[in-house]
């Protein structure tokens, strides 16, 4: 496999999984520019990986994590505050609620909301999320089971009392 | 809430950014940094010399290159080595062909010398096969203490062995015996001959045979001259383009192996060239190089070489595998341990069934 044609085939999903990590789409594009700029240039390393897409999502992963060390967070505080993206009109009435728990999304912790993309969007087992984070499958539960604690504490209910 | 958070996200897949210019500016942004990188790992590269191609065109006795004793040491191949030419002894041979970036007037000048391209030449005993390996030049080695000018010895990427032997006075001999000596170790092989060139040399060598043919797989750009670029597809190519073309390595998709590559491939098109021109018109210019070129046949007149080598065919290219050294940045390459297994099999004379199990290390022509 070509450096090309892992790009043309993962690239959208690697966009897709970094915009439920940032929230974000311009930061999505960041950090997958990023990665993937090392990826190409370290490109015989990544794939004599058993599986270089695991792998490629582990840098991924990395870098989002990599906060402030990361030269993506420099470039948000050039921009400012994250372009505030529009929700289409046809479901935003029926989501209210549900777009309430995307900004909520946005204060957890970068570790915690890592573990609930893992678990709820990539559908990984807490084993496999801890190995692209590079921690315990202990830790993801205890990541997954606070972030769950925050959201349910601060969820305000649309529609009445749950 | 499980079902609300997967909700959540499938919900916002519609932010995800269109793939196309992300490409765009990953490519772009790949090409900066490795220019960027290509630039500290030392500036001009290499280029080859064709040693094997060059020696058998040398059959007239009036031209002779200067063929100088001492450059391989203890790397040098002992035993007999004054068997007249014809009875050509029946074991293998192992040359080391050496490019470097250095002319009479820089050396002079007291600069350090590259030596950027590495070949290990095997010949079998029936001098009917070639095969060529490159060593990466930024191989992390061992390279052992130059007695003649003091260097102590250390790790250090193997392009720099050739410094370390020069330096302090070493000269390009002195250069030449610390990297024969540093390949030795590195491969277990001991050396027949070595060949040294230098950039003018390869230029005029290319130029004398009229130009070579080269086929380009991927478009190359020149970073030494403006402007220039090297299309995919077979081209002739003049000697100024032919050494122009071995240099470059930015924006080329596997950086230095595909370079080394390029460097097999002129050299396999010299050898073309010279068996076309024939050897009369090769061996004047080759003597025409001068000290271009210096050459240790071990003890072998350039006659016998000559003799030696005029059944060889066009060389079989082979890849030694490698990969960048753990760590942070770039710390040089490391050998993969299937590259200390194709050096065995060149030692034991068994690569054409090495190349049977492992026929990705051969390089197309």
């Amino acid at each position: 496999m070509t450096f090309e044609e892992f790009a043309e085939a993962r690239l959208t999903a690697l966009l897709r999984y970094a915009v439920m990590l940032t929230g974000d789409p311009h930061l999505a594009q960041d950090i997958v520019q990023d990665t993937m700029v090392r990826v190409q240039l370290k490109w015989r390393r990544v794939v004599r990986a058993d599986a270089p897409e695991a792998y490629v999502r582990r840098m991924l992963t990395r870098v989002y994590l990599d906060w402030r060390r990361g030269s993506w967070w420099q470039r948000v505080i050039l921009r400012g505050a994250p372009d505030d993206q529009p929700v289409r009109g046809d479901h935003a009435e029926a989501s209210a609620e549900r777009d309430a728990m995307w900004e909520l999304l946005s204060r957890l912790p970068r570790s915690q909301r890592a573990c609930l993309v893992l678990r709820y969007y990539e559908g990984l087992s807490d084993g496999e999320a801890a190995e692209v984070l590079g921690c315990a499958a202990t830790t993801v539960r205890a990541h997954i089971s606070r972030a769950l604690a925050t959201l349910r504490g601060q969820l305000v209910p649309v529609g009445g009392v749950r | 809430m499980d079902e609300e958070l997967r909700d959540v996200f499938a919900r916002h897949e519609h932010l995800t950014p269109d793939a196309a210019p992300v490409r765009r500016a990953i490519d772009g942004a790949a090409r900066r940094r490795r220019t960027r990188r290509n630039a500290l790992r030392s500036g001009a590269a290499a280029l080859a010399v064709a040693a094997i191609a060059v020696v058998p065109a040398v059959v007239s006795r009036t031209h002779t290159p200067p063929a100088r004793a001492g450059l391989l040491g203890e790397a040098g191949r002992t035993g007999p080595v004054s068997a007249p030419a014809a009875t050509a002894d029946a074991a293998a041979l192992d040359i080391l062909v050496v490019g470097t970036d250095d002319t009479p007037d820089r050396a002079k000048a007291g600069d350090l010398t590259r030596a950027d391209a590495i070949l290990v030449v095997h010949v079998t005993p029936t001098r009917d096969r070639v095969y060529v390996a490159p060593i990466p030049r930024d191989t992390v080695v061992r390279i052992p203490p130059s007695e003649g000018n003091g260097y102590p010895g250390g790790e250090d990427r193997i392009n720099a062995a050739f410094a370390y032997g020069a330096m302090k006075g070493g000269g390009r001999e002195g250069g030449m015996r610390l990297l024969s000596q540093t390949v030795a170790e590195l491969t277990g092989l001991r050396f027949d001959g070595v060949a040294v060139v230098d950039f003018a040399g390869l230029a005029n060598l290319v130029e004398g045979l009229g130009g070579v043919d080269l086929c380009v797989d991927g478009r190359t750009e020149s970073v030494h001259i403006r402007g220039k670029v090297y299309p995919p597809g077979c081209h002739h190519f003049a000697g100024w383009e032919a050494l122009d073309f071995v240099r470059q390595r930015k924006g080329l998709p596997d950086g230095d192996y595909t370079r080394q590559r390029h460097i097999q491939q002129l050299f396999a098109a010299i050898a073309d060239r010279i068996r076309t021109v024939g050897g009369a018109k090769a061996a004047g210019l080759v003597s025409s190089l001068g000290p271009a070129q210096i050459v240790d046949g071990n003890g072998r007149s350039v006659a016998a070489w000559a003799l030696m080598l005029r059944t060889v065919t066009t060389p079989v290219l082979l890849r030694v595998p490698g990969h960048p050294k753990s760590g942070a940045g770039y710390q040089g390459e490391e050998l993969d341990p299937l590259a200390d297994d194709l050096f065995a099999a060149i030692r034991a004379g068994t690569v054409e069934e090495f190349l049977v199990a492992h026929p990705e290390l051969r390089q197309p022509a």
